[in-house]
């Protein structure tokens, strides 16, 4: 298809005040355009020619031409030629493409002109997204990491945010479960706060307060990180977490391409936790009863014993695919992106996948020569099982890892025909549902759709004003099906059919109008931006149950069949709204001096009426020291930038109408006679005068570029204080509520972050190296409450998981995140004096307790700091090599100096259950020392075993035994790429044609005791786990995976 | 052009006018406030008193704090560190077992203060005078359930008695005010609740005078065991519970077991007590499974249970021969190796000491691996073997307890006269036992324990008994001589600690009173 750029003006006589209207009928006819192709008649006073590359010779398509002083313009096609309307033959032509410099030639009366391109040695200066608007990076003053499509279509990952994980600088990403579409927990700069929500503020094309997972990778062009206060504080209230701005692709004028990418994959748990087989965990049995002092062997011949492994039952290889298919392009007065996504990703646990399909449409178009329209329209559809810490309690049950890892390896898995047993009989307890077949047989997936349409238009309303208003709509829908059957027998129904429906709708919508000035002053330029907006967002939900069915066949699709009436449906409404105006000033001072101040001024509805207006204002500086004179002659330093900022930003994500003390009806109230009462309680315990969480930030940072630009350098040290922390304090009970709400406290957080780009080689083979590190500190400094007479500090203690509670600290002076328990000292041996702890007296082989306090017992006095959830040092570095047609790129991710709550490690060397344990626990438990009647040593037992007697019964307390560091360096993608020469695919007009092969999470370096590091079984989203990043308790292990795939373009 | 630009401009730029776009209106909630306006939601505000009694006597949290904590059941299982903690006295401050008491009864007392205070004092014409009057007075005694509760519990604990202003970080108050106030809200009850039989059938479950009179006679009682006793406390109980026993119209039912059939629920013998239905997830009761044998039939021939809980071997063997009340006792295996000790067949049990394999004669069955389960938490409704449900409840007062009450004060006051035996009679005569007579006061005294122990088991009676009779240790220790061993904090001789939640929260709290 070949386009001619095309005078077709578009459709200038509307009525202007219909515009939003219009928009539809715009994109409807442009697209018309596209399928049309639109000759147009050449005119008087034209310019014709070919621009080529000026390195290999080769037309240049998409370089755009503009007729300096005027508003026409055009773009190469395909083979680098242009034709342009210049009236009279005379003026300037200004011709500018990325990556190459900018050209400006007299026409001088030619009607010909050809002209060669420079490739741009200063590849630096590209676009960059920020707020409300673009900015050459020299012209940042703000603190902006970029990560751009080549990066993120690099990985195989379910959902975008991955993407950040390793590659920028100040940017945390752990992923909370393996599990794919599992959660992933984004901290930039640090964890500003303890209870309030701590996730960035996504902005996806525009539209503020998108949600990046239902995009698909492919269509993602580039993806900004904005870190410090300079960059956010445009998005006042919202920009304390940082703000991720995300821009899909759109297409280039005069430049259509279908690109078509696909990988296929596998799967797979790399190994990890070692576990008792069958003749171990009978002995393991018969010692434990002998450690209880009952004289009766439980298997007598345990190494006949047969060995189920149900950890490798409940994994199995899971295949992966996606495929990708766009095509974008544009004429002259409009550009189109379409595309179409569909990724398949099996989990690792049996019934567990997540599908999607996206659509996306983005269209722009240039209705006059002063108005502009266009629209960004995205629609994605999963349909996925359900994560598993949505599936269970906090007690861990429901979670089919850890109930794989705790089955005695002695229980038979399947029947003689190979089927699952149904049920089986553990050694403890009633008879339950076999958790494998369980997990096969329930119905419990989730289908969630995203509706996002953006849809906006820009007025020149004088030659250096432009206004621009958006219009955006989300609505998001989530439907959980959950069934039951008769046949399948769990813990919570037994063989009851049970069904539940869960379904909930949120509608938001957000217009924002706001107007941009420049004024060019010769020597100095200013840019001028001010508007406001106005958003809401409508949230509703439904739940209905039903227990006993009749027939297994209806599922969940006939609750009306249920036989018992007395389950209750529920039913919730959550509304909220704001209202900002914001302003930004940008000056430049003969492109050496630099200074943007921001300011916002948000209204919140979620906060009572005397605080619901907040003021965040931010300013920076930027000097260009490399365009001074004296820095001009120096040939190792060509680039160099100082910035400074200092700003305000805030959090609201509190919950709406948590400034209230309501009571809330409860259908499930009392029993009356034999029946379910509603009865009134109260909801929360409401607090009118809940504010903002006010995050000011210092940040000071250098952008260097050395050698002719080959090696680049960022480096930033931000300085954050949090005031005014939401903070649920645990409350005393008395009052009939655990926790509180309110605003005290504050937080520190700083941290020093360093990125360094190297083009090492540059000829034929190339040789990039790509690394980043972070170091970060977080101090809280103020929690607003007594000192503790106990422990002489300021702090309250919190966390739970599972069975373990009160396992952190929030305590003034140490970081967020802190675990509290006790410290441990070996085993206690046979010489050791008399000594009680947690008021039991101690016998040889128990663990010995620390007595921090020196009062001779251990109770909870005792407990101190043993760890800390949050990396001191993380990041990545890549390495990346191309040669000819070749690509290998080597993706390493690191995080330091952090340590995990390994719950799972507990439940695993508890050497009083009859869970199955550790493999390393055969020989490595004490064993006392026996003695003949003289006395003589006859055995010498185990004294020096790391784990205790079997039998002893270790407290569910957290200890430094099961708090352990969890630091690990992992290669996370490993790809090599080919990409076939172009003289071979041009004949089938194929203009790429890459295949390659990547490997994900081959290796990793950890002394970690677990399947995985990097963990976190419940999201650190409510009070009780705020700020928790790091729990292991059965969690979804990180698979290791391979896929082959090809990138195709015509 | 230019002027249609501009009004293109303006026309948007009203939307940012609108402050009321900021107001909140929470549809699903209500204020307080409004709730206090018809009699419907006065009601359904009251049920919310009710409500936290699950966090209470719900989800087997009073077995655990009182029962194994007691010397009437113990603990099988193991892998609960929790249970195992409180079986074998080494529980602690943290031990998750002991924390639901605490914050579900002070969840009724603010419910009940809050009534209290914004309930109408003046009749208006939706809200009669009497409507008024019984709402207040169920208020009360609920609210003095929940600290009589706390008191037997705790000793002393914070005496909160307003809603608005009430403290946030208050200590232990003083136990004479405590009483007082039990007392206070019990006679309040009394003077403002209807009789059982007049509670309409649909609001059967509600508190009613008689309750009322009963939970006053047994707080004085109790009242009269502490060093803050006044001098007629004993005298006062006395006069309820004759006051119960005249003037109430409650009975036994025939047979032991129909006291807590289904059936009978709110009925003659069940002065008050802790709702429960097994289709409600919020009131489910657990005790049947976990009163239940593992893997032989229950006494309607289902094989389901968890066998958590089984009775002591002290009390078991405290039945006199011929009791029917043996009749809600089942022998079942707990673990499943036959005569030959031969585990062949896999391991399906677990046996935490060899000490707890009873043999007795009256164990209807023939090897060394039965253990004695109560079985009076069955719901004998259902006969269907596949059938998991259970909807007994959990009783709190039960006319047994008031009669064998009865039969105590009266002994301790007048020693063993003929009304001294009247109470203790009557249980034993519905339990098959010949009338004791003839016994000197400390005989019948002794009589009188070992029948509320036989027959009260399992309800969470026992550890306040043998709180009241200050030998709670001595009797655990010999009812658990294989769990108990070494030392036992000493703090835990008495009364339960508060647990670490709160004493963390609110440093104004102690674990244990302060003369411990």
């Amino acid at each position: 298809m070949k386009l001619v750029s095309s005078q077709n003006n578009g459709p200038k006589g509307q009525n202007a005040s219909l515009w939003m209207i219009s928009i539809y009928s715009v994109l409807l006819l442009f697209l018309a355009v596209i399928v049309c192709d639109v000759s147009a008649a050449a005119q008087d006073g034209s310019v014709k020619g070919t621009v080529t590359d000026s390195e290999n010779g080769l037309p240049v398509p998409g370089v755009n031409i503009l007729l300096k002083g005027s508003m026409s313009g055009t773009i190469t096609d395909v083979d680098g030629n242009y034709e342009i309307k210049v009236p009279d033959n005379q003026g300037t032509l200004v011709f500018s493409f990325i990556g190459y410099e900018t050209q400006e030639i007299a026409v001088e009366g030619r009607t010909r002109v050809d002209i060669v391109l420079k490739v741009s040695t200063e590849m630096l200066d590209e676009l960059v997204v920020v707020g409300y608007g673009e900015m050459k990076k020299s012209d940042l003053t703000g603190s902006v990491a970029s990560v751009k499509s080549d990066e993120i279509v690099a990985t195989p990952m379910v959902k975008v945010d991955h993407a950040l994980q390793g590659t920028a600088s100040g940017v945390l990403v752990t992923n909370n479960s393996a599990q794919p579409g599992g959660e992933t927990v984004i901290r930039i700069r640090g964890t500003n706060s303890i209870m309030g929500n701590n996730d960035p503020l996504y902005v996806i094309d525009g539209y503020v307060g998108g949600d990046i997972n239902t995009l698909a990778a492919a269509d993602i062009r580039s993806i900004e990180v904005l870190k410090d206060a300079s960059a956010t504080a445009i998005y006042g209230a919202r920009g304390a977490n940082g703000v991720v701005l995300v821009t899909t692709h759109s297409g280039e004028r005069g430049r259509n391409t279908v690109n078509f990418n696909a990988y296929y994959g596998i799967s797979d748990i790399p190994g990890g936790i070692e576990l008792m087989d069958g003749p171990q965990f009978s002995q393991y049995v018969n010692d434990l009863y002998e450690g209880r002092g009952i004289p009766l062997v439980a298997y007598p011949e345990p190494d006949t014993m047969p060995t189920y492994d149900w950890l490798d039952e409940m994994f199995n290889p899971a295949p992966m695919m996606n495929y990708s298919l766009s095509a974008s392009g544009g004429t002259e007065k409009m550009n189109y992106h379409v595309s179409g996504n569909y990724i398949s990703r099996d989990g690792v646990t049996r019934n567990s996948y997540y599908n999607r399909f996206n659509l996306r449409v983005n269209v722009d178009a240039d209705v006059t020569d002063w108005l502009k329209v266009g629209a960004r329209m995205g629609y994605s559809n999963a349909d996925r099982s359900r994560n598993l810490e949505e599936n269970m309690d906090r007690s861990g049950n429901g979670n089919p890892v850890s109930v794989a890892i705790s089955m005695p390896p002695i229980l038979p898995i399947f029947d003689e025909d190979g089927a699952f047993l149904p049920e089986i009989t553990p050694l403890q307890g009633a008879k339950t549902g076999n958790p494998l077949f369980i997990q096969e047989n329930r119905i419990d997936y989730v289908l969630e759709n995203t509706s996002m349409g953006n849809f906006y238009a820009e007025v020149q309303i004088l030659k250096n004003l432009k206004f621009k208003s958006t219009f955006g709509i989300e609505e998001k829908s989530s439907k959980n099906n959950i069934y039951k059957p008769s046949y399948v027998n769990d813990a919570v129904n037994n063989v009851d059919p049970y069904a539940e429906i869960n379904l909930w709708n949120r509608l938001t919508w957000l217009n924002e109008n706001f107007l941009t000035y420049t004024l060019d002053f010769g020597n100095s330029s200013l840019l001028a931006l001010a508007g406001f907006s106005a958003n809401q967002s409508k949230y509703e939900s439904l739940r209905a149950l039903g227990k006993n069915f009749a027939l297994d066949g209806f599922e969940f699709n006939n609750m009306g069949a249920a036989e018992q009436a007395t389950y209750a449906t529920f039913s919730g409404e959550e509304m909220y709204s704001r209202l900002s105006y914001f302003t930004r000033l940008h000056y430049n001072f003969k492109e050496k001096y630099l200074l943007t101040v921001n300011a916002r001024y948000d209204g919140s509805s979620r906060f009572g009426d005397n605080n619901k207006w907040g003021f965040f204002p931010s300013a920076a500086f930027a000097w260009r020291m490399s365009e001074e004179e004296f820095m001009k002659d120096l040939n190792v330093i060509n680039r160099l930038k100082f910035r400074a900022s200092y700003g305000v930003s805030g959090s609201e994500a509190i919950q709406p109408y948590s400034s209230w003390s309501l009571m809330k009806a409860d259908s499930r109230g009392y029993i009356l006679n034999g029946t379910s009462m509603t009865a009134f309680s109260p909801a929360r315990l409401g607090d009118p005068n809940l504010t903002w969480e006010e995050t000011s930030q210092l940040d000071v940072g250098f952008d260097a570029g050395f050698f002719r630009n080959r090696l680049n350098v960022v480096i930033d040290y931000y300085h954050k204080i949090t005031n005014d922390l939401f903070v649920e304090i645990p409350y005393p009970r008395t009052s009939g509520f655990a926790f509180q709400t309110t605003n005290i406290g504050k937080l520190m957080n700083q941290g020093v972050e360093l990125a360094v780009n190297w083009r090492i080689l540059d000829e034929d083979f190339k040789w990039v190296i790509d690394a980043n590190i972070t170091w970060q500190q977080s101090r809280i400094l103020d929690l607003g409450l007594q000192t503790n007479e106990d422990t002489g500090y300021e702090e309250y203690i919190t966390g739970k998981t599972g069975n373990f509670e009160f396992i952190q600290v929030a305590r003034v002076g140490e970081p967020l995140g802190t675990f509290y328990g006790y410290i441990t000292d070996g085993l206690w041996q046979e010489d050791d004096e008399e000594f009680t702890q947690f008021g039991t007296s101690v016998k040889a082989g128990d663990i010995k307790f620390v007595d921090i306090n020196e009062d001779g017992l251990i109770d909870d006095l005792d407990r101190t700091i043993i760890g800390n959830q949050q990396p001191k040092y993380y990041g990545g570095f890549s390495n990346a090599f191309s040669y000819k047609g070749f690509d290998l790129s080597a993706f390493f991710q690191y995080a330091i100096d952090y340590d995990v709550l390994n719950a799972t490690f507990f439940t695993t060397t508890q050497l009083s259950t009859l869970n199955n344990k550790r493999a390393d626990v055969v020989g490595n438990t004490w064993i006392a020392p026996e003695y003949d009647e003289n006395g003589s040593l006859v055995d010498p037992g185990n004294t020096g075993a790391y784990y205790p007697r079997i039998s002893y019964v270790s407290p569910e307390v957290a200890t430094d035994r099961i708090v352990e560091d969890a630091s690990f360096l992992r290669l996370r993608d490993l790809t090599l790429g080919y990409t076939l020469p172009e003289k071979w695919i041009s004949k089938i007009r194929i203009s790429t044609l890459r295949i390659y092969i990547t490997g994900s999470n081959l290796w990793k370096l950890t002394n970690y005791r677990g399947f995985d590091p990097e963990v976190n079984i419940f999201p650190g989203k409510d009070m009780v786990n705020a700020g928790v990043l790091a729990m292991d308790n059965g969690s979804y292990p990180r698979a290791t995976s391979i896929i082959f795939g090809l990138n195709l373009s015509f | 052009m230019q002027i249609l630009r501009i009004f293109l401009l303006a026309a948007v730029i009203p939307f940012a006018g609108c402050e009321d776009f900021l107001e909140e209106d929470p549809k699903g909630m209500v204020a307080a406030e409004l709730l206090f306006e018809n009699q419907e939601t006065i009601t359904q505000t009251l049920y919310g008193v009710y409500h936290p009694l699950r966090d209470v006597y719900g989800f087997r949290n009073f077995s655990l704090m009182f029962g194994l904590t007691s010397d009437d059941i113990e603990y099988v299982n193991i892998g609960q560190t929790d249970r195992t903690q409180l079986n074998n006295y080494t529980y602690t401050n943290s031990n998750n077992s002991i924390e639901f008491l605490f914050f579900g009864t002070y969840k009724c007392i603010a419910q009940a203060n809050m009534i209290l205070e914004k309930l109408p004092t003046e009749e208006t014409l939706q809200l009669p005078i009497e409507f008024l009057d019984r709402v207040r007075a169920e208020t009360h005694f609920l609210r003095g359930w929940a600290y009589f509760q706390l008191a037997r519990a705790y000793k002393t604990v914070p005496l909160i008695t307003t809603y608005k202003n009430m403290p946030l970080y208050p200590p232990r108050g003083d136990e004479e005010e405590i009483w007082n106030l039990i007392i206070n809200d019990f006679i309040k009850g009394v003077e403002g609740l209807p009789s059982w039989e007049s509670i309409p059938r649909a609001e059967k479950g509600r508190a009613s005078r008689g309750a009322a009179k009963s939970a006053l006679a047994w707080a004085y009682l109790t009242r009269a065991s502490l060093d803050i006793s006044h001098p007629d406390d004993m005298e006062k109980a006395r006069a309820w519970l004759k006051d119960v026993i005249d003037n109430e119209n409650y009975d036994l039912w025939d047979d032991y077991l129909d006291a807590f059939h289904t059936d009978n629920k709110n009925g003659k013998e069940d002065i008050f007590s802790f709702q429960q239905l097994s289709t409600d997830g919020n009131f489910a009761a657990f005790s049947h499974r976990d009163y239940s044998p593992r893997n032989t039939p229950d006494l309607v021939g289902r094989v389901f249970g968890n066998g958590n809980f089984i009775l002591t071997n002290v009390l078991y063997e405290s039945f006199e021969p011929g009791d029917e009340r043996l009749n809600a006792i089942v022998c079942g295996d707990y673990y499943l190796w036959k005569d030959t000790g031969d585990p062949a067949q896999g391991f399906h049990g677990w046996i935490v000491d060899s000490s707890l394999m009873y043999t007795t004669e009256k164990n209807p069955f023939d090897t060394i691996h039965y253990m004695p389960h109560g079985q009076k938490w069955l719901d004998l409704n259902l006969t269907d073997v596949s059938d998991t449900k259970y909807d007994t409840n959990f009783p709190l007062l039960r006319y047994s307890n008031i009669l064998l009450l009865f039969s105590e004060v009266v002994n301790e006051l007048d020693g063993a006269t003929a009304e001294a035996y009247k109470g203790i009679n009557l249980v034993r005569d519905r339990a098959g036992l010949a009338p004791l007579s003839g016994l000197d006061q400390d005989q019948l005294r002794e009589a009188i324990r070992k029948e509320r122990y036989t027959e009260l088991w399992g309800e969470g009676v026992r550890w306040f008994d043998l709180m009241r009779w200050g030998n709670k240790l001595d009797m655990v220790k010999a009812a658990k001589p294989h769990h108990i061993s070494g030392n036992i904090d000493p703090a835990l001789y008495t009364y339960h600690p508060i647990h670490i939640w709160d004493t963390d929260a609110n440093e104004n709290l102690t674990t244990y009173p302060e003369d411990n």
